[in-house]
């Protein structure tokens, strides 16, 4: 092993006292140990006491590294090909910084810097700081955090050009702070400092991202509490991951869960549910409006080509019929009376649009494939005609045909709606199939037992099957003779059979009326089937095991809402989610729309009563169908005010009127309870000669 | 077990199953707290010895309450009077109970704390008796062994065992059903004790599996349902199917029989005292009785069925009965054919609504219901005017027509419902909206304003619930609304299980704080830094907000 040289010159003894002339340090060698080879010295004093100490030796210091910049570009779009040279670095409380002057062609010149990584060798992704928006000009630096726990976030200083006062700020849409120059295994990439987490708005710790996902699970069905429970999963081992990896301790300290007996995921649901409502409260109307728009823009031009085609040829066939398919699911479950005495069944409709998208194949020849797509959900408390109507109010233009069972309450509201006839009305071949199967099979003799399951005779099996889409192209004679059948079946086995009488007069009509409209477009369907099968699809999901808990009906509405923006293909891109989300709430200064302004009005609680009554439910409200139609200006049935009977105060005429006078008398405070006091006095002679045609007791004039 | 193991899962099922489990079940009096809790009549304990139920003979012991059991305890577990006479009594049983927990580091396992809450009740009776000189006692609270408790009808939902969902206690039944464990002699110690142990060691597998807990005692730890010194959790579980009456089935099996031809005069007496059985029994199945017997003697058997009313004494039987006579009245039912033609239905509903009347009604919350309201649906008893209504507006047609609608309303027909009102104010009221709701569907909005009118200067507004919602619709949106919640607080008055009073109840709550909130005066402070405060207008647009 070569010696290694020594010091040239020996260094100062390290007691202060010993660094005078009565000293002398002399080097004696070098010792290893544990930390290295160590260079000994003996400081002598001149009465002769001596005492060694040791140096690391110089060899074995390794020189410092000045960190080297490397080699970049200029963050700033434009300016790539600029020259860049380094200024060195600097050493600040963050970390290294590398120094650069970007050059360009025209002479101007500007600095830069970018944040070193711990070996000096990387270098964090090139961003720039957000804009002032007072002074988009000005230069913006990091200045700290703000906020507390999870809500921590960054915050900068402005210095604007002008010279005026500097001032800090916040982007509307604020980021997580980024916790610098730590190395994490699980953290591949390292942030830039004005990159951390986005969030989706201000004063909410969720993130964009989170949010996005939030809404994605809720348009599949994923119930309010799940989604709020799975945002607060994921913000906890976000904080604990910082608080492991990178020692930032963003976390609150948790409050004590109450003891509780039963499963803790019941109690979270019933705290965390509201969390989930409140998203879909604040961005279902933003996202349905984006697709409500184009819904809207698409179908007034199919509507358009169609007339101007109709203009020409009223005779003409469609190539592209507009329809919608029209179904009702009533959902039923068992709740408190609102005077809380007992259980008692409760029900509300969700009425379902589905639109026919058509998709023509190269060849002529074949007909246009059909492609059904949920068009609109609604929920209200009844599925009755005026229901009806306020749904179908909701559709931007007439509908060339509708596909529906044979609810009287859906061709009521189509034919009030848009006019008797001005839509082709088809109805539901599979009903009529399953209506008339049902009845027959409840026939004496009229069922068998196949593979345990309750079948139709052959016979009538045979006769059922002869109802078809072929058969209803054929004509008016042949669906009798099919009814015929039927009925001659069904009296074979039971006669006098009024229920399947009943429903051939209710449905031989409708198929018969169906005859020329499916004769001439052989493309549409003849059944329903494809709005039950959306249903089953797409919102089945959000009535299992849930369906007793809807109680608003705004916000189960704009719940549906989420499930039509998933079958319009909203939810296939989720960055567009969030970028409508982003840019809405950044045109907002940050701010998501105001939360819990849904609420149902309830009534305050009594002394007595401890907890929350929950007797009202505007989903429950049949009222509601008959105010929103009068608020949407439809027409429903009109009617006249009757009018109140009200207390006249006596006088001395106990019937009001003095004998032989034709005016009636102004009673005192006639004018000023309206005119309903005034007229309701009497209904009976009003606008009728004097004694001439009142009818009498006997009812006769 | 349902649940598979793997090798992992059964090492940790081997270490949760270490101690030995003594599954217990009990059957007691449910004298409750007026004797000092309940008293055993029956007591298993089953032991669980490494993952595997005992094969051999089981504890198993019957013994005398020495308390009356009573008729609605007999028909849980069958125990009598008669059956508990000659046996011992508990003091005697005691030690042997005792000393089946030999192992002091067990586990005591029961289906709710219903069980141990009953074994330390009877122990402290002995106390009481040894203190009092009772030399024949030899045991008391104090030699109860000091066990944890797994407590089985909350352990589920602690390990999430897949299909719990969001209950916090499920039933033994349900448990069984779950973890796929045969359950039968429902309310037998020895049974349920069985099952439980069953259920017990499924859970455990589960838990397991999931290999989040290793020992039992993180699992006790969790659980938390105390130690049998200090139980903790629910003594028993509220259940609907505890109302549900209990049918012989020499009963169910006479439903079988059932009569599809026109029966002679026999056959119908024979058949109206089966009805009334049915309905002193509260027996769902009488309505669909009267599906097939109705079809052909529907028209003879009316008057006998309601004559039965008046035999009825317990609360819910008058309700049985009346689901059935609805059955038969209904206009729309039997092939189209009720049993009550329109010429006689108002003199048969005279004389019904009277026997109705006497007759007790179902009670609200109890076990005395008839099965439409154990169902949640309205009592038939609330139903039955409307079926008659509906066949005086009708009158000799199929539906209202409009000359039946100008018969009723003309003031001075005999018909009318101003004459029919005096005596049959519901009837008139119910075929008054009978004929207001056709006319609406019918969009014949001047008939529907007159008739409204007519309606009010009746007073028959008052009287039906339906026509009172329509009526308070229209004067909230055109006249008074202080009118209309008159008239809506007025009809809520006579509430009855009929749906339509929870609509008009739906309307008022809602119309009243609509008007509450209007009144309401919002002082809003002002932001002390409006740049940072969020934007005036930020909301979205409510589009079903009704003002």
């Amino acid at each position: 092993m070569a010696k290694e040289p020594e010091l040239s010159a020996p260094p100062s003894c390290p007691n202060q006292r010993h660094r005078s002339a009565n000293y002398k340090v002399v080097s004696k060698g070098r010792r290893a140990s544990a930390d290295g080879v160590h260079q000994r010295y003996f400081c002598k004093s001149k009465s002769g006491a001596t005492h060694s100490f040791s140096i690391i030796a110089p060899s074995q210091v390794k020189p410092t590294k000045k960190p080297t910049a490397p080699r970049v570009v200029c963050p700033e779009s434009k300016h790539k090909d600029s020259k860049v040279q380094s200024r060195g670095t600097v050493k600040t409380k963050t970390g290294v910084w590398a120094q650069y002057r970007c050059q360009r062609h025209n002479g101007d010149a500007h600095y830069f810097r970018i944040l070193l990584s711990d070996d000096g060798s990387a270098h964090i992704t090139l961003t720039k700081p957000p804009a002032c928006p007072e002074h988009p000009k000005s230069k913006v630096v990091r200045n700290g955090t703000y906020g507390s726990g999870g809500a921590r976030r960054q915050r900068y200083r402005c210095e604007p050009e002008d010279g005026s006062t500097a001032h800090h700020f916040s982007p509307p849409l604020t980021r997580e702070a980024v916790g610098l120059a730590e190395s994490c295994s699980t953290c591949d990439e390292m942030l830039s400092p004005h990159r951390g987490t986005l969030t989706a708005a201000r004063h909410t710790p969720w993130s964009l991202a989170g949010v996005v996902q939030a809404l994605n699970n809720l348009s599949l069905g994923s119930s309010y509490a799940a989604v709020a429970l799975d945002l607060r999963a994921q913000r906890r081992l976000t904080l604990a991951h910082l608080k492991e990896a990178h020692g930032v301790d963003l976390t609150l300290p948790e409050s004590p869960l109450p003891p509780v007996l039963g499963s803790w995921s019941r109690q979270q649901g019933r705290n965390a549910w509201h969390l989930g409502a409140d998203l879909v409260e604040q961005y279902s109307p933003l996202l349905y409006a984006k697709v409500e728009e184009e819904l809207i823009a698409r179908e007034r031009r199919v509507r358009a080509e169609n007339d101007a085609v109709l203009e020409k040829d009223p005779n003409a066939t469609l190539a592209h019929p507009l329809v919608y398919i029209l179904d009702e699911q009533p959902v039923g479950f068992t709740r408190w009376s609102s005077d809380r005495t007992r259980y008692q069944q409760a029900k509300w409709s969700l009425l379902v649009v589905v639109e026919i998208l058509w998709h023509t194949g190269k060849d002529p020849l074949v007909l246009p494939q059909r492609e059904p797509r949920l068009r609109l959900a609604r929920a209200y408390p009844r599925g009755d005609a005026a229901a009806w109507r306020l749904v179908l109010s909701e559709l931007p233009v007439r509908p060339d045909f509708v596909i529906a069972d044979s609810a009287d309450a859906i061709r009521s509201a189509v034919n009030r709606h848009y006019g008797k006839g001005a839509v082709g009305f088809i109805p539901s071949l599979y009903h009529i199939h399953a209506n008339l199967r049902s009845s027959l099979i409840k026939l004496p003799k009229g069922k068998t037992r196949v593979n345990g399951k309750e079948r139709l005779v052959p016979h009538l099996e045979r006769a059922m099957s002869g109802i078809s889409r072929a058969e209803l192209m054929k004509n008016e004679s042949d669906i009798k003779a099919w009814w015929d059948q039927i009925i001659k079946e069904a009296n074979a086995l039971a006669p006098k059979q009024t229920k399947i009488t009943q429903q051939r007069k209710f449905h031989e009509r409708r198929m018969i009326e169906a005859i020329p409209i499916l004769k001439k477009n052989p493309q549409l369907p003849a059944s329903n089937a494809a709005v039950e099968s959306r249903i089953r699809l797409h919102l089945e999901p959000f009535l299992e095991n849930r369906k007793h808990r809807y109680r608003n009906l705004a916000r189960t509405n704009f719940l549906m809402d989420l499930a039509v923006c998933r079958a319009q293909g909203v939810f296939r891109d989720l960055n567009n989610v969030a970028q409508i989300i982003r840019q809405t709430n950044e045109d907002a200064r940050g701010w998501a729309p105001a939360p819990r302004t849904l609420a149902d009005t309830q009534p305050a609680l009594s002394s007595s009563s401890q907890s929350a009554p929950h007797i009202y439910s505007s989903l429950l409200n049949v009222q509601l169908i008959s105010e929103l139609s009068a608020a949407r200006g439809i027409p429903l049935t009109p009617m006249k005010p009757p009018l109140i009977q009200k207390r006249v105060p006596p006088t001395g005429n106990p019937k009001g009127r003095p004998k032989g006078s034709k005016s009636k008398p102004k009673q005192p405070g006639a004018a000023t309870e309206g005119a309903g006091a005034r007229a309701g006095a009497a209904p009976k002679t009003r606008g009728r000669p004097k004694g001439s045609k009142s009818k009498t007791k006997s009812g006769r004039p | 077990m349902k649940t598979a193991l793997t090798d992992a899962g059964y090492e940790l099922f081997s270490l949760l199953t270490r101690q030995t489990f003594y599954v217990v079940d009990t059957e007691y009096t449910a004298a409750g707290d007026e004797i000092g809790g309940n008293k055993i009549i029956s007591i298993a304990i089953v032991p669980v010895i490494q993952g595997q139920v005992v094969t051999g003979p089981i504890f198993y012991r019957e013994m005398n309450p020495g308390v009356a059991i009573s008729a609605e305890s007999s028909r849980v577990h069958g125990f009598t009077n008669e059956s508990v006479k000659g046996k011992r009594d508990f003091a005697y049983y005691a030690p042997s109970i005792l000393a089946a927990f030999s192992d002091p580091d067990g586990v005591f396992v029961a289906h709710t704390a219903a069980d141990i809450r009953a074994l330390r009740n009877e122990l402290g009776r002995l106390d009481a008796r040894r203190s009092a000189g009772d030399g024949k006692v030899s045991v008391g609270l104090s030699d109860l062994p000091l066990l944890p408790i797994l407590d089985t009808s909350t352990l589920a939902g602690h390990l999430h065992y897949p299909g719990y969902g969001q209950r916090s206690v499920i039933s033994l039944g349900a448990l069984c059903e779950l973890t796929g464990v045969e359950y039968k002699n429902a309310h037998n110690a020895k049974g349920d004790a069985k099952s439980t142990a069953a259920a017990l060691l499924e859970l455990l597998a589960h838990a397991a599996q999931l290999g989040e807990i290793s020992e039992i005692s993180s699992l006790l730890s969790i659980h938390n349902a105390g130690t049998t010194y200090e139980p903790r959790g629910a003594q028993r579980i509220r259940s609907s199917k505890r109302n549900e009456p209990i049918i012989p089935q020499a009963h169910l099996d006479r439903h079988l029989t059932s009569i599809n031809k026109k029966a002679s005069k026999k056959e119908q007496e024979e058949w109206i005292a089966f009805a009334k059985e049915c309905a002193s029994l509260r027996c769902p199945w009488l309505r669909d009785e009267v599906n097939s017997v109705g079809k052909a003697n529907a028209f003879a058997m009316l008057d006998g069925l309601s004559a039965v009313l008046p035999e009825l004494s317990e609360p819910g039987q008058s309700g049985t009965l009346a689901g059935a006579i609805l059955e038969m009245i209904k206009p729309s039912h039997l092939g189209g054919m009720g049993a009550l033609a329109h010429t006689r239905a108002l003199r048969w509903w005279e004389k019904t609504r009277e026997l109705l009347t006497q007759s007790p009604e179902c009670g609200a919350r109890s076990s005395a219901l008839c099965p439409s309201c154990l169902a949640a649906e309205p009592c038939p008893r609330d139903l039955l005017y409307q079926y008659v209504g509906e066949l005086f507006s009708f009158g000799a047609g199929d539906e209202v027509t409009t000359e039946r609608a100008d018969i009723l309303f003309k003031s001075s027909n005999y018909s009318s419902l101003a004459s029919r009102k005096v005596k049959y104010p519901e009837i008139a009221a119910y075929a008054a909206w009978r004929v207001i709701a056709e006319e609406q569907e019918q969009n014949r909005a001047s008939k529907v304003a007159t008739h409204l009118k007519t309606s009010m200067r009746l007073g028959l507004h008052l009287i039906e619930p339906r026509l009172a919602l329509s009526v308070c619709g229209l004067l909230s949106s055109t006249q008074s609304v202080d009118d209309a919640i008159k008239i809506a607080q007025k009809v809520l008055q006579q509430r009855t299980t009929d749906e339509a009073y929870e609509e008009l109840s739906q309307w008022l709550i809602w119309t009243e704080q609509s008007l509450a909130a209007r009144k309401k005066v919002v002082v809003k402070t002002p932001s002390l830094h409006p740049r940072l405060a969020r934007p005036i207008g930020r909301e979205n647009p409510n589009p079903y907000k009704v003002t």
